[in-house]
């Protein structure tokens, strides 16, 4: 029943970002499109504790022939998407490598320390060129702000997946999208949604 | 017919499994990674009777009950709440059930959101219970399902163990049937005493029951035999067997992928780990001279089969065993893929596998530059933090030295600096209070360090109640402020006793802490923490009070689903104002208050406000001696 | 001296219990607060350079150079400081009655600046209960109501930051000696802040020995005595040597070499002993009953007080040589043991006042 191919077998997909963003939703989203469309899709994440402002990460891995260890091993990622950036950059550097794609918001949140002044925060040139450097593609854009306009942060997740659908890389598209709202959510949130998921496909189509 | 997939949490997999089994009771208390069992259950099947208990051992018993009234019933918890539920637990083991009866206990491997490693595995041992680990999704719905029928078979619960790396992962499972049969519960006790389905249900006479708890062992041990949950995959005769449980099947599993070894490794995972299938490991064992134990928290498997191996010697013949014993696996934290390749490549002195090197020190670089640690901390208009700062402020204002006790939720994160470290002592639920009890009778000793305990409002009613009676009736002296959030907010805001909700969002009786405290006996009163100068003087004058106090700090907690995105004031900062770095303010805001919805702009001197990370509680406000924060009622 | 932060206070006097409590480090800011009269720092501040450390007078005081920069006078190597004229004095007939301490020349005074309008308001000392607090009198009766010496250490200058808010002008300040050299250090704005203000327009210090330690004090007292029912206490010039503590009823005496066990450690290490850095200075006159030591130091210091004599607000006369000799005495005694104490504390040596390392004592380290 799987019609589409896979450009990697296993493919490791990591979301990542801080607790709170919503990074479960994203993989979630993600990883139920993909397992609709037929694909072993495993899920790795925990969450409790490192909920409270920690790094927070999830492992998507798809395969058309068999359940995965939750875990990706280390180098082994294929492409990275996060909601903040320097969290990117921690994440590529225990699963980078150089063939390494990178999708990444880049909208800041401020660990603890960075607020309290002891530790410094890398500038908006310093993170791009690191995640250049560590990558074989990078999509930046500034995803908190498009989703503030649609009137919640949490829009953010939607605007990364449509991202990811655009970059092509996995195989999924707004249809699949679609249905997968359709599943969930109320007509005017889906609404809000297809919003998001367009204006992610448009910034990666546009870089 | 083509079975249709979905994708599934381990948890939500265990869920679907006890539904197809035909589940009426279940009962637990939250705790990461086990919550979402009981949230889903009471959210997704309304005919079966689901219950937030109080602690860990009373939902054992709620769940007991159902089994002796002949309904399948479940009970499910975090490994600490095995702990909690152990007595019960022993006796019910020894007693047996009737309808089929699982504990669900979730083992947290690594401590990724607990503050122990327990291993729950052990408790099977101990207690002579049959126990069971799914190694992946299907198995965690195909295992409990099957966990009713082979407990009501042995009339014996039966604990099914799964970690957190399953529970709160996802992957694809097919679905079965679910069996609707309508049960009437009834409790028969008039048969002949020993009579397990009619008799009375208890431990003795002990010298009778111990020795049917074993013979329903050893039948469980011949089940396991032949169930299909225990898997041989690898060539028939490896040069190094693997023998794993839980989801460290999946990382043998990859590792040998990864490093290209099936021609060479075989793995032999076991899903029913108590008793352990004797003939079928003898079977597997003499295929190879090498064996690998990869398994998480305690060397369960390991030690087992060693001990076995002494009763067969002949068949078990010399062997190298790898594993925790023999440092090829670590004693401690949870397993990955990548820890059982190395010991792999160590077994079988492989080079260690190449990462692309200049990459690797490339990312390491940029990781010490460019990356500034996240720590844990509160959530921005948490009211936890306001509660620490003044509690730390109060403690250090009383000048004698005084201290804090802890325990668990998401308080604990007092400890850290982000809480003004003010916690001294964490332990389990409630202990912090017993401790405080304790402490508070030291004076005899010379002690006259004041002594505060923290809990949460759940906490309270988990087991803060017997150390607070315990500290009213010794005349201990203690300040107990229960930090009440209005929830279980560490697991995701389950109902507990002093709420009006039920399990399902039903309206319920609510337990008045306030009420609960006075009847006590300990001089008890009620503030909004955000109100950091009210909190202080009272917290400032119960700290000079001998005798129990009890301070309940109200504020129900920003993330909860009524709180949510709700602001009480939007913040604004007076750049006129704000003195920065300058003496006089040194930005307590940023540097020691800490909250996330704050900014500090070290070009400008000034502190900012993040608006997207705010949730206007006003506290900072209260905090600055500039009177540059300004908040206006939205 | 070397400008440094609250770390090295922490370090060089507050940890070695050398404070003597003059409240000039407190309140300034949310991090060091006066309370239950002690200093108490409630989180750590990482400045390296702060007011806190600035203040106080037990860091390193070159008493020359404040003199000279706040003054514009030399200093003189007299053990009294340097001064005007110095006399016999007390309460004039205009002036109310009170229940002071001796003749009442400081409250007199206090109160003539007052009505004269030299000040608005006076920084003084009352009590709440057995304990000393600050409190800024506005009018007459505040001002007698805080007559009498409280041999307890008190925060006086902790009120400072809370009155430059409060709209207070011209402010007269009452204090001990350690109190008035913190004044002064204040006044010089150490840290060249924008927007500081020098409210202080009169400065009266009083004679001081040593002060008492809030805490061991009223334990002692309290297994001994109702302390509820405490009226006042006097300690009468030598050859006396015992505390007179005043009870609603009777009168306890106490020896003084009990009392002086609850001294404040910080005292010894005390150099000044008439308040050298004030515009007056007024302590007891041994062997006159009824009369107090008043010694003019500033020009201002001076045209109140003959003022003040010419109101009849307070009287004066000439101090007998005797009195002049046993104050020098004493006050050089004073230098002497100082001196003596600062050494053997290493507070003369050269690398005394260098800097701390903060050992990452501020930072938030955290759990990985
Ligand atoms: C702790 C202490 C030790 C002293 N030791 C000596 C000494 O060794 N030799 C000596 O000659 N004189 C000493 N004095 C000064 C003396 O006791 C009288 O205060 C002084 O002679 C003025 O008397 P008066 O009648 O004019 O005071 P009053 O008119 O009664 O006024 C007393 C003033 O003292 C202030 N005051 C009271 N207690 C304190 C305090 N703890 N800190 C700061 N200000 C305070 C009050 O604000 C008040 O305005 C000491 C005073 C204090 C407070
Ligand atoms: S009001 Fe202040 S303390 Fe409250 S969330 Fe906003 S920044 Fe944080
Ligand atoms: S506390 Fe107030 S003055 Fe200090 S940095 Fe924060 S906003 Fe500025
Ligand atoms: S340096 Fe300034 S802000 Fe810091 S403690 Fe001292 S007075 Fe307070
Ligand atoms: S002597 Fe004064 S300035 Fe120095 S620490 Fe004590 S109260 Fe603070």
């Amino acid at each position: 029943m799987i019609s589409k191919k896979l450009k990697h077998d296993p493919y490791n997909l990591i979301i990542t970002g801080v607790g709170g963003q919503g990074n479960v939703m994203s993989s979630r989203i993600i990883g139920n499109m993909l397992s609709s469309s037929g694909f072993y899709v495993t899920i790795g994440e925990t969450f409790g504790a490192s909920q409270r402002g920690g790094s927070v990460m999830s492992h998507v891995r798809v395969s058309s022939k068999n359940v995965l260890s939750p875990q990706i091993p280390l180098g082994m990622a294929h492409m990275v998407v996060s909601l903040e950036p320097v969290e990117a950059i921690r994440v590529l550097s225990s699963y980078g490598n150089p063939d390494v794609k990178v999708i990444c918001n880049t909208q800041p949140t401020h660990p603890i320390g960075v607020i309290s002044g002891r530790l410094d925060y890398p500038s908006q040139e310093k993170i791009e060129k690191s995640l250049k450097d560590l990558s074989s593609r990078t999509w930046l854009f500034n995803a908190t702000n498009i989703a503030m306009g649609i009137g919640d942060p949490i829009f953010a997740n939607i605007i990364m997946a449509g991202a990811l659908s655009a970059a092509k890389e996995l195989p999924l598209d707004k249809n699949n999208f679609k249905t997968s709202m359709e599943t969930q959510f109320s007509a005017d949130k889906i609404k809000q949604n297809l919003m998001a998921f367009d204006h992610g496909i448009n910034m990666v189509n546009s870089q | 017919m083509e079975k249709i997939s979905c994708l599934m949490m381990g948890n939500q997999a265990i869920v679907r499994g006890a539904i197809e089994a035909g589940v009426k009771v279940a009962a637990g208390y939250p705790g990461t990674p086990s919550s979402e069992i009981i949230d889903t259950l009471s959210k997704t099947a309304p005919d079966i009777y689901t219950e937030w208990s109080v602690n860990e051992k009373v939902a054992l018993e709620v769940a007991a009950a159902g089994s002796f009234a002949g309904l399948r019933s479940l009970a499910v918890m975090k490994q600490p709440g095995v702990n909690v539920a152990a007595d019960f637990l022993m006796h019910l083991a020894l007693s047996g059930t009737r309808a089929g009866m699982v504990l669900v206990a979730a083992d947290d491997p690594g401590a990724l959101s607990s503050i122990n490693e327990g291993d729950t595995r052990l408790y099977s041992k101990l207690m002579g219970i049959p126990l069971l680990e799914p190694g992946n999704f299907q198995e965690a719905l195909e295992m409990t399902k099957w966990a009713f029928e082979l407990s009501e078979k042995l009339k014996s619960l039966v604990i099914l163990r799964t970690v957190t790396r399953l529970s709160h992962a996802s992957g694809n499972v097919i679905t079965g049937e679910i069996k609707k049969e309508a049960k009437k519960a009834y409790f028969e006790f008039n048969g002949n005493m020993l009579d397990p389905l009619t008799g009375i249900v208890t431990t003795i006479p002990v010298s009778v029951k111990h020795s049917l708890q074993h013979e329903k062992l050893q039948q469980a041990g011949e089940i396991f035999e032949s169930s299909v949950f225990n898997t041989y995959v690898g060539p028939e005769n490896p040069e190094l067997l693997i023998i794993t449980s839980s989801i460290c099947n999946l990382y043998a599993k990859e590792a040998v992928d990864v490093l290209n070894l099936d021609s060479k490794v075989a793995i032999l995972k076991l899903g029913t780990t108590w008793p352990l299938p004797s003939k079928l490991i003898q079977a597997c064992i003499q295929k190879t001279k090498q064996i690998l134990f990869v398994e998480e928290i305690q060397p369960f498997v390991e030690e087992n089969i060693k001990v076995l191996s002494a009763g067969f010697p002949d068949k078990f013949g010399p062997k190298a065993y790898f594993g925790k014993l023999s440092g090829h696996i670590p004693m401690t934290g949870e397993l990955n893929p990548d820890l059982v390749i190395k010991s792999l490549e160590q077994i079988f002195t492989l080079e260690l596998r190449a990462f692309s090197s200049s990459y690797k020190k490339k990312a390491d670089k940029t990781l010490e530059n460019c990356t500034p640690a996240r720590e844990i901390s509160f959530c921005p208009g948490c009211p936890h933090r306001a509660s620490f700062f003044t509690i730390n402020k109060v403690l250090k204002l009383d000048n004698r030295n005084g201290f804090t006790c802890g325990d668990i939720g998401c308080y604990s994160l007092g400890i850290l600096p982000g809480g003004f470290s003010t916690i001294k002592t964490l332990h389990a639920m409630g202990s912090g209070t017993g401790l405080a009890s304790g402490f508070g009778k030291l004076s005899q000793f010379g002690m006259d360090q004041p002594v505060i305990s923290v809990c949460g409002d759940s906490t309270f009613f988990h087991s803060g109640i017997p150390p607070l009676v315990n500290a009213v009736h010794n005349e201990s002296n203690l300040t107990m402020v229960i930090l009440d959030n209005s929830g279980t907010a560490m697991t995701g805001f389950q109902p507990h006793p002093g709420l009006s909700t039920g399990t399902g969002g039903e309206p319920a009786p609510e337990v008045d802490i306030e009420q609960v405290c006075k009847a006590m006996g300990a001089a008890t009163c009620i503030c909004d923490p955000f109100d950091l100068k009210k909190t202080e003087n009272i917290l400032l004058e119960l700290l000079k009070k001998k005798g129990v106090n009890v301070l309940i700090l109200r504020q129900i907690c920003t993330l909860s689903p009524e709180k949510k995105g709700k602001k009480y004031f939007n913040i604004l900062i007076d750049e006129q104002k704000c003195k920065g770095e300058d003496c006089g303010c040194n930005r307590i805001c940023t540097r020691i208050f800490s909250c996330p919805g704050l900014i500090w702009n070290k070009e400008k001197n000034k502190t900012m406000i993040n608006d997207i990370l705010c949730t206007g509680c006003g506290v900072c406000t209260q905090i600055c001696p500039a009177d540059a924060i300004k908040a206006k009622a939205c | 001296m070397t400008l440094l932060g609250p770390e090295e206070l922490s370090q060089q006097v507050l940890d070695k219990g050398l404070c003597t409590l003059c409240g000039a480090c407190a309140n300034l800011c949310p991090y060091i607060k006066a309370h239950n009269n002690k200093i108490i720092t409630l989180f750590t501040c990482d400045r390296t350079q702060g007011r806190c450390y600035a203040h106080c007078p037990k860091v390193g005081i070159p008493l020359k150079n404040i003199s000279q920069s706040y003054k514009a006078q030399s200093y003189t190597e007299n053990p009294i400081g340097k001064f005007i004229k110095i006399v016999k004095a007390k309460k004039g007939r205009n002036a109310s009655e009170g229940n002071f301490q001796n003749s009442g020349v400081v409250s007199s005074l206090i109160i003539f600046a007052m009505e004269k309008e030299l000040i608005d308001a006076a920084l003084l000392t009352g009590t709440q209960g057995i304990k000393p607090v600050p409190v800024l009198a506005r009018d007459k009766d505040s001002v007698l109501e805080c007559a009498g010496s409280k041999y307890i250490a008190s925060p006086v200058l902790s009120m400072m930051a809370e009155i430059s808010d409060s709209g207070v002008e011209k402010l007269g300040v009452v204090g001990t000696p350690c109190q008035i050299t913190a004044l002064s250090q204040m006044r010089q704005n150490p840290l060249e802040l924008d927007d500081f203000k020098d409210h202080t327009t009169l400065s009266i210090g009083l004679f001081c020995t040593w002060a008492l330690d809030s805490e061991k004090f009223i334990q002692y007292l309290s297994k001994r005595t109702d302390i509820s029912s405490i009226q006042s206490m006097d300690i009468p010039p030598p050859p006396a040597e015992e505390l007179i503590v005043k009870l609603e009823n009777s009168v306890k005496k106490f020896p003084l070499q009990e009392i002086r066990k609850f001294k404040l450690p910080g005292c010894e290490i005390c150099a000044d002993m008439t308040s050298e850095l004030s515009d007056i200075s007024v302590g007891a006159l041994e062997g006159f009953d009824g009369w107090n030591t008043l010694i003019i130091r500033s020009k201002k210091g001076e045209r109140l007080v003959n003022e003040a004599v010419e109101q009849n607000y307070i009287e004066i006369g000439s101090l007998p040589d005797r009195c002049f000799d046993n104050l020098l005495k004493g006050a050089g005694n004073k230098k002497k043991q100082a001196a003596q104490k600062c050494r053997e504390l290493g507070m003369l040596d050269d690398d005394f006042n260098k800097p701390a390392s903060l050992n990452g004592r501020q930072t938030i380290t955290g759990i990985a």
